[in-house]
């Protein structure tokens, strides 16, 4: 036991005391006493009833409280718009339903309440239309639209319907909402229709329109014919067959054109099978290729920048894209040509599952190329905006262009399953957005095509190859290797013409250049022909109008090709010259 | 038999039920109260002796729910009841046990009015201040003596003023008080010995206070009777149950009497001097009762006359004078033997201490005097007594 005699602790406990006196020192000391033994007016033994009825005060105006909002609530449960109604995820059976559930569907409340879910559905398939439910109700990934259901009479209503999950009571529901959108489905597909007949009515202005072009360009063609035919007439009858066979060939000619026109043409109706001509194929490399010859007939004024970010795979009918590279950029490059300006090509992956997605794709998720042209041109008018992709349609002067070029960039990007888009302003500039969907590195449809491994094996002739331009040089000397020809280059037409000289034998094919410092191509061509008569020659011209073809065959070379030459036309008509020899 | 009729007289009682293994009974009472959760509050002590869990044994058998709030000190602060009472409504309790000595009894009285109020412990110092009744409240005790299970009474310790404040309201009288005498077997001889001497003041001041009636009188005297028969035994044998039994009887009659008639000078004493020096209750009684006994004699000789009997010191003796008549005891020889009797308990169970050995100076008499005077305990003594006369009293103690 402590004790202690410390006195400022004596000091302190003896305050103590005082304290615990306090508050009763005031009062009387009989007072005091008879609180003590219980006789005050605050003695009262203790009672919880006080206490109870204003507890059950509270809570009778908390039950006040919340039966009005119950009834708040009800009130706009069964007043919405929308059928909801409250799904046992373990028997498929209401648990709540709303007033507008009822008569959307057409059942009293007492038979709605021993229905089962799938009983809503056309195909009561119980446990695919449940688990369904359940899986949007989590995820709410598959977006449940126009589902038809079915009324209590057999009526088929179309609902768009919403799900999510709660949990009363450990239970777990599905709460779903029907929105009935039969009636504006209705006036959808009447819009609908109305648009088909208007798609219609431009079809046929579209046909209109080609039909113009073709007669136009058919009109020419056949005054070329007929011009030719006359005249080759007038010198058979004087017997000059050398001229008269000059104009034969020019009314071939022209019937040759006439006959590319009609592949061209064709290009818009022969679309059975388009992906029988396409294989996996990177995207970067043909744009690379494209842009390469690009820069060797697109004037310096013009500044072209590439950026590319992905090497993906598409599936492609090379050809068609190289086609469709070209037109692109050549009709940028002709809404700049007077002012010069900027061609930039992009060409980017992008996901459309994630961030970027582009609307009139969104429904299909999956990784897309994006390929981007621009140009700082003079722009498309918006009023001509919807018809540039109809053929024949052009801005361009007479005889400036075919009106062709879009619409078999379009019809390409259809083939290949893209879409394009356009965005314009006048004279700021245009750019074309072109998305192709990627194939996966191994997801070749199917094996190259035996046609092509066999036209890449076909060269093996050697070929004197011209050009001052060491990149065009270089280019069409991969891609003739490429198809197994021996290629000899000269950057010099003097070099050139030195080698031909001394051993004229060694070459099979000379392809040359025709505007080149020193000698230009049509000279060139016509030294060597003196050297060796039959030697067949493919003269290139950019947008020179030095030569025409007229004369170039009338010098003796067999072929007289405008740049760019793209592969599969330069490998058949050097197959063409080489084989008809 | 009560003299003046004129007098209103009133009797606050818990229910109670005693015996052995009462305790087992808890759950089955609080299941009748129609509650959530149980905040059971007790000290560690209790909690290593065993009680705790078998009372929460019992609880969960009835499937109740139960939180043990254990900071409980000797002495309670009033952090712990706060502690206590967030702890009570954090948890959404809705009833109280105690299990423990006055300790955790006085806390739970505690963390029930502060949590019904919701306001501070220090509010309610004072006699009826308590406006909104605690919860539900069951008592344990689980010593022999403070009949805190009974009382209206809570003493709090303040820890900002370093003071002890007193809560004196009936609404703090409990609902049930189960009173199992085997939880007594775990207390040590002292603490029997303190903690019986405490009881027995308890019995002493009622049975002779101003404001006692036959309802407290009966249960004090009883109260005299049983401890004077047993607190030897309970000392001497801690684990005869008979002994443990008759205190715990004896200690709730006590209780019984005291929280109705109230107390003397003995406890007034004792208060001033447990408060100014660190001393147990039930010792400061002790050394105090024989003499309050010599000095209260002849202001309630007959009432110390029944208080003799009932200790077993001869009151008459058997003689008869001449004329047939029975001899009138010599009250002076009564009271000392009284006092006697009184002394020889105390020594029994080993209570022998002196103030001077513990260190206590005479010079504090007359503060001690008083602060004795100013308790309200005094105001029900059979006598008001002098500032001299407390003096005289407490210089015997040295």
């Amino acid at each position: 036991m402590q004790n202690s005699s410390d006195n400022n602790e004596l000091k302190t406990n003896l305050s103590e005391i005082k304290t615990l006196q306090n508050g009763l020192q005031d009062n009387p000391k009989e007072d005091l006493r008879s609180k003590i033994v219980g006789l005050g007016e605050g003695s009262l033994r203790k009672s919880y009833f006080p206490q109870l009825q204003k507890q059950i005060k509270y809570l009778s105006l908390a039950k006040e409280k919340a039966e009005e909002n119950e009834k708040k609530f009800s009130m706009i449960f069964n007043s919405t718009s929308d059928a909801i109604i409250l799904v046992d995820i373990n028997t498929g059976g209401f648990y709540l339903f709303n007033r507008t559930a009822c008569r959307m569907f057409a059942y009293s409340h007492e038979s709605m309440e021993s229905l089962k879910i799938w009983n809503l559905f056309p195909d009561p398939q119980k446990s695919e239309i449940l688990e369904k439910l359940i899986s949007n109700s989590i995820d709410n990934r598959v977006k449940l639209r126009h589902i038809e259901m079915k009324t209590s009479f057999g009526e088929a209503i179309y609902c768009d319907i919403n799900t999510s999950s709660l949990e009363i009571d450990g239970n777990t529901y599905i709460i779903i909402i029907f929105r009935d959108i039969t009636e504006l489905a209705k006036a959808e597909h009447e819009k609908e229709e109305v648009k088909l007949r208007l798609l219609q009515a431009q079809k046929m202005e579209a046909i209109g329109t080609l039909a113009g072009g073709i007669a136009h360009d058919f009109n020419n063609i056949l005054s070329g014919i007929f011009g030719y035919s006359r005249l080759a007439g007038n010198y058979i009858k004087e017997n000059n067959s050398r001229k008269a066979l000059a104009y034969i060939d020019n009314i071939l000619n022209s019937a040759q054109k006439a006959a590319d026109l009609i592949r061209q043409i064709l290009t818009f109706s022969r679309r059975n099978d388009p992906e029988q001509q396409q294989h996996p194929m990177t995207l970067s490399i043909a744009v690379k290729e494209t842009l390469k010859l690009l820069r060797s007939i697109i004037p310096t004024t013009i500044e072209i920048k590439v950026n590319i970010e992905s090497t993906a795979k598409m599936m492609a009918d090379p050809t068609k894209i190289h086609q469709l590279l070209m037109n692109l950029c050549t009709n940028a490059y002709h809404a700049m040509s007077d002012s010069g300006g900027l061609l930039a090509v992009n060409l980017r992956a992008i996901d459309c599952q994630k961030d970027e997605c582009i609307p009139e794709i969104s429904n299909q998720f999956g990784k897309y190329l994006e390929l981007e042209i621009s140009d700082t041109g003079s722009g498309i008018d918006s009023n001509i905006k919807g018809k540039i992709f109809d053929p024949y349609f052009t801005t361009k002067k007479e005889g400036q262009g075919t009106g062709l070029g879009l619409a078999i960039v379009h019809v390409v990007v259809q083939e290949h399953k893209g879409y394009i888009k356009v965005d314009s302003e006048l004279g700021k500039g245009t750019t074309f957005r072109i998305y192709f969907p990627v194939v996966e590195k191994n997801g070749s449809r199917r094996p190259a095509s035996d046609k092509r491994k066999e036209s890449t094996k076909l060269g093996t002739e050697s070929i004197m190859l011209i050009d001052d331009e060491q990149m065009i040089l270089d280019v069409t000397k991969a891609i003739l290797e490429g198809m197994g020809y021996k290629v000899f280059p000269f950057i010099s037409s003097i070099d050139a013409l030195n080698t031909f000289e001394s051993e004229p034998n060694s070459f099979n094919l000379i392809i040359t250049d025709m505007t080149m410092p020193q000698m230009e191509g049509d000279k060139f061509a016509t030294a060597a022909l003196k050297i060796r008569p039959n030697i067949p020659i493919i003269l290139c011209t950019g947008y020179s109008h030095k030569i025409s073809e007229e004369l170039a065959l009338e010098i003796g070379i067999k072929r007289y090709v405008e740049k760019p030459l793209i592969t599969k036309n330069l490998e058949m008509l050097i197959r063409d010259v080489l084989d008809t020899k | 038999m009560d003299s003046n009729i004129g007098e209103l007289r009133k009797f606050v009682a818990p229910e109670f039920l005693i015996g052995v293994d009462a305790l087992k009974t808890v759950g089955g009472y609080v299941s009748n109260f129609g509650i959530n959760r149980v905040l059971v509050v007790t000290d560690n002590g209790v909690i290593s002796a065993g009680w705790v869990d078998k009372v929460v044994e019992s609880l969960t058998s009835y499937g109740l729910k139960s939180v043990v709030f254990s900071d409980v000190t000797p002495n309670p602060k009033d952090y712990e009841v706060m502690a206590g009472a967030a702890l009570f409504l954090k948890e959404s309790c809705d009833l109280i046990v105690a299990v423990g000595g006055g300790s955790p009894m006085d806390c739970a009285k505690g963390i029930g009015i502060v949590s019904t109020n919701e306001a501070d412990i220090l509010e309610f110092e004072g006699v009826d201040k308590v406006t909104i009744p605690g919860p539900p409240l069951i008592c344990i005790p689980t010593t022999a003596g403070t009949a805190a299970d009974i009382s209206q009474f809570a003493i709090i310790g303040d820890t900002k003023r370093k003071v002890k404040i007193a809560i004196i309201s009936k609404s703090m009288v409990p609902d049930l008080a189960i009173i199992d005498p085997m939880t007594t077997i775990t207390m040590s001889p002292k603490l029997t010995a303190e903690t019986g001497i405490d009881a027995l003041v308890h019995a002493f001041e009622a049975y002779v206070s101003n404001a006692s009636s036959t309802i407290t009188d009966i249960n004090a005297i009883k109260a005299i009777e049983l401890i004077n028969n047993n607190i030897q035994g309970a000392y001497n044998s801690p684990d005869n149950i008979e002994y443990r039994y008759q205190m715990m009887l004896a200690s709730l009659l006590a209780g019984l009497a005291f929280s109705n008639a109230s107390l003397g000078i003995v406890h007034s004493m004792a208060h001033s001097l447990g408060g100014s020096f660190d001393l147990a209750h039930g010792e400061c009684n002790a050394i105090l009762l024989e003499h309050a006994v010599d000095y209260n004699f002849k202001y309630a000789a007959k009432k110390y006359c029944d208080i003799a009997n009932a200790m077993g010191v001869k009151v008459t003796n058997n003689d008869y004078n001449l004329d047939g008549d029975e001899v009138l005891p010599n009250l002076d020889i009564v009271r000392q033997n009284l006092v006697d009797r009184v002394r020889e308990l105390r020594k029994g169970v080993g209570i022998n201490t002196k103030l001077s050995q513990m260190g206590i100076k005479k010079e504090s008499i007359s503060q001690l005097a008083n602060f004795a005077l100013s308790d309200p305990c005094v105001l029900t003594n059979p006598v008001m007594p002098t500032q001299e006369d407390v003096e005289k009293i407490y210089a015997k103690l040295f």
